[in-house]
């Protein structure tokens, strides 16, 4: 796991720093306690305790890229700071939204899967919403492609389902 | 339901190193993450990342098929799924196998339309976390192409140009054996099931449901016989139960004070009960009244009691609310008043849609109910001077009792002015008396109330502070004196409607109709309109929008 471009950013900060090193290849300098919400960085920190020196330490992400983490820890950084403070939970939304409304939807699902991967569960919580919010009332085929789920129905079972809702059952409000 | 993810882990040795390029060429559109991630993600879980040969990529078309939620637990698609209107599930059912399952587990109510999706098990294996199942249309035998819809309040079905009336060896009901056998199958499928709704059963099958299904609470039961509830009463946890005996023109069968004991003795934990076309006497409510102690709210719905069964009501200690419901009579000869007792921990008497011509019953009625603190009446017939003279029998207690009066008067065909305006008259002046505490008023619909008939009687009533009068045609605007108008200004709460626009207005609230330019409902709307008048009590319900 030789990185390349890894050596240029560590020394720039005096604060406690750790190396995250991307599917791609690239490492990023991130601060501690940012590195310690992702879940397998944290792991990894754990088993490796016993190392004296922080800043030699690589934690390999191997399932998140290098654009994708740069999106993400300054996102986590913020957010730490801002639940750090006693503000409202309403600032906390305003933060989310003002982070999520300009994702496309294929970094949408970039950020899901990376969130998911390194245990952000606010943000992954966040990202459900802004998911379902644009799936909302759009038809089977839009939520298919949207996701790029392929249909592994037959034709003749699609048929039947189709056919089985109007004469089958129906719903009943109270759910 | 396996996921195409494990079983594509097990079949490829991949290629990792930049396989976008490759994959660009073999499809029509750009590469996306999506592409790239189950590759990383396969590639992590074989734990060989940097020993996979880069030459093989013939395997990799297979990629362009994975979809960006394969990496996503169920746990993460459900938290998507609910978040999404309930209009949309039968179209997120059909979006794929994996999520026809997740969209299956989040359904909780149901209501059977067809009694072949419950037998062949579809619906279980679908559904399977029922809690609320309705089956009563598809007990019924289905009819093809039948177009006239036949509706009571408590069944509708779809009949066709042969049917003659309602019998059970027409077959218009599936056999009991078949709804027997698929309420075995319900109940072994769903064991957390909470409410269900059936027609038809026998105790059998409502034996087997009592048996898996520990945590049902509420049921509903149509057609139903004394033989049935011995299947009832093994459902130890119900707390609300609704049963429906006779429904005239449509179903006749009997309880009665055998099916009522049976009843009290199993569920010892009855809430509310609904006593519906129901036969009885005495001796059946007074065992109801002295098993369930924790009963809180019964109604009788156009009920087949036998004479005296009134006095029966005074065993239920505990009920809070009595509600009559089309009764066309409350009890003809209730017997002597020292044998009447009374609810004291009643609060509440509706009476909706009944007729209170039945004098003595309707004494006897108010003698029981001597501890109500809201009192309503709603679109029922024969309320005269005469009714409220016996209200004035237990004025002394009423009035010790009574903290808050709450007379809710709602679109009283005979409920004429001068029963109002009798109470200010020195000399009945005591008619009105059980009301003068009376703390809220509202009328509805009461056409033949004057303006003059609501002065007289409710300047009269000091602890009046919230008024309510909605489309009483003659109570007029331009007729309110200053008294009133100064009354008026002292009430807490005051809601002034009295035009008859208002009602049918808020009758065609969310029905789409009365709205600019849906020129197509016209017609009805004044159709509606008319019957409104004719003081008609009209229901209109849009169809439901289905997918």
């Amino acid at each position: 796991m030789a990185s390349s471009s890894s050596s240029s950013s560590c020394s720039s900060s005096s604060e406690k720093k750790i190396t995250l090193k991307s599917s791609d290849g690239e490492a990023l300098n991130v601060e501690k306690n940012v590195a310690l919400e992702f879940e397998p960085a944290k792991g990894f920190l754990e088993d490796n305790s016993e190392e004296a020196d922080d800043e030699a330490i690589v934690v390999p992400l191997p399932n998140v890229s290098a654009a994708v983490l740069s999106e993400l820890i300054p996102y986590v950084k913020q957010r730490l700071e801002l639940s750090a403070k006693p503000v409202q939970k309403k600032l906390i939304k305003a933060f989310d939204d003002q982070f999520t409304r300009h994702l496309s939807d294929d970094k949408l699902g970039e950020l899901m899967l990376a969130a998911n991967y390194l245990g952000v569960n606010y943000l992954l919580d966040v990202l459900c919403d802004v998911t379902a919010d644009r799936i909302k009332n759009k038809s089977v085929e839009y939520v298919r492609e949207f996701l790029g789920i392929q249909n592994d129905f037959t034709p003749e079972e699609e048929a039947e389902l189709r056919a089985q809702c109007p004469w089958a059952f129906e719903g009943v409000d109270q759910d | 339901m396996p996921y195409v993810e494990e079983e594509k882990a097990n079949e490829t040795p991949i290629p990792v190193r930049n396989p976008s390029p490759n994959l660009s060429s073999k499809k029509n559109r750009a590469p996306s993450w999506s592409d790239i991630w189950p590759l990383k993600r396969v590639v992590f879980t074989m734990q060989l990342p940097e020993s996979l040969p880069d030459g093989d990529k013939t395997l990799i078309s297979n990629f362009s098929r994975i979809d960006r939620t394969l990496l996503l637990s169920d746990d993460i698609l459900l938290r998507i799924l609910s978040k999404l209107p309930v209009s949309q599930r039968n179209a997120n059912s059909l979006v794929c196998k994996r999520w026809l399952n997740l969209q299956g587990r989040l359904v909780r109510s149901l209501r059977v339309l067809d009694w072949e999706f419950l037998e062949s098990g579809r619906l279980i294996s679908r559904f399977p976390n029922l809690s609320n199942v309705d089956l009563v249309v598809g007990c019924f035998v289905r009819r093809m192409g039948a177009g006239v819809f036949w509706s009571h309040r408590l069944v509708s079905l779809h009949i066709d140009s042969c049917f003659s009336r309602f019998c059970d060896d027409e077959g218009m009901l599936l056999p009991v054996e078949i709804i027997d056998r698929g309420l075995k199958a319900l109940a072994c499928g769903c064991p957390n099931l909470r409410r269900l709704v059936v027609i038809g059963a026998s105790e059998f099958g409502l034996l087997s449901v009592a048996e898996e299904c520990l945590t049902l609470q509420e049921l509903e039961l149509h057609k139903c016989g004394d033989n049935v509830l011995r299947g009832i009463a093994a459902c130890e946890n119900l707390q609300i139960l609704k049963l429906v005996g006779n429904v005239e023109g449509f179903y006749n069968s009997t309880v009665s004070d055998i099916g009522l004991t049976i009843l009290a003795q199993g569920c010892k934990r009855l809430v509310k009960l609904e006593l519906s076309g129901c036969e009885g006497s005495f001796d059946g409510i007074k065992a109801i009244g002295q098993c369930c102690q924790m009963l809180e709210e019964l109604t009788f719905s156009d009920h087949r009691m036998d004479d005296g069964w009134l006095a029966a009501l005074s065993y239920c200690e505990n009920l809070k609310t009595l509600r009559f419901v089309s009764c066309k009579k409350i009890d003809p000869s209730p017997g002597p008043d020292e044998y009447l007792g009374s609810c004291l921990a009643l609060e509440r008497l509706h009476l909706q849609k009944c007729q209170l011509r039945d004098k003595k019953g309707v004494r006897a009625l108010f003698r029981v109910c001597e501890a109500v603190r809201e009192l309503v009446f709603q679109d029922c017939w024969g309320l005269d001077d005469d009714i409220f003279r016996f209200a004035n029998v237990f004025r002394f207690s009423l009035i010790s009792v009574f903290v808050t009066v709450v007379v809710y008067i709602s679109k009283f065909r005979s409920f004429q002015p001068d029963i109002f305006a009798s109470a200010y008259n020195s000399k009945n002046h005591e008619k009105m008396m059980c009301l003068l505490r009376a703390k809220f008023l509202s009328l509805e619909g009461c056409s033949l109330v004057t303006t003059e008939g609501l002065e007289s009687v409710i300047l009269s009533w000091t602890e009046l502070q919230s008024l309510r009068v909605v489309s009483c045609k003659n109570i007029k605007d331009g007729e309110v004196s200053p008294a009133l108008s100064t009354l008026f200004s002292v009430l807490k709460e005051l809601k002034w409607r009295p035009d008859t626009k208002s009602l049918l207005a808020s009758s065609l609230a969310g029905t789409g109709m009365g709205k600019r330019g849906v020129n197509l409902y016209v017609d009805k709307g004044r159709l509606l309109f008319s019957l409104i008048l004719s003081g008609m009590s009209v229901e209109y319900q849009p169809r439901d929008e289905r997918v």
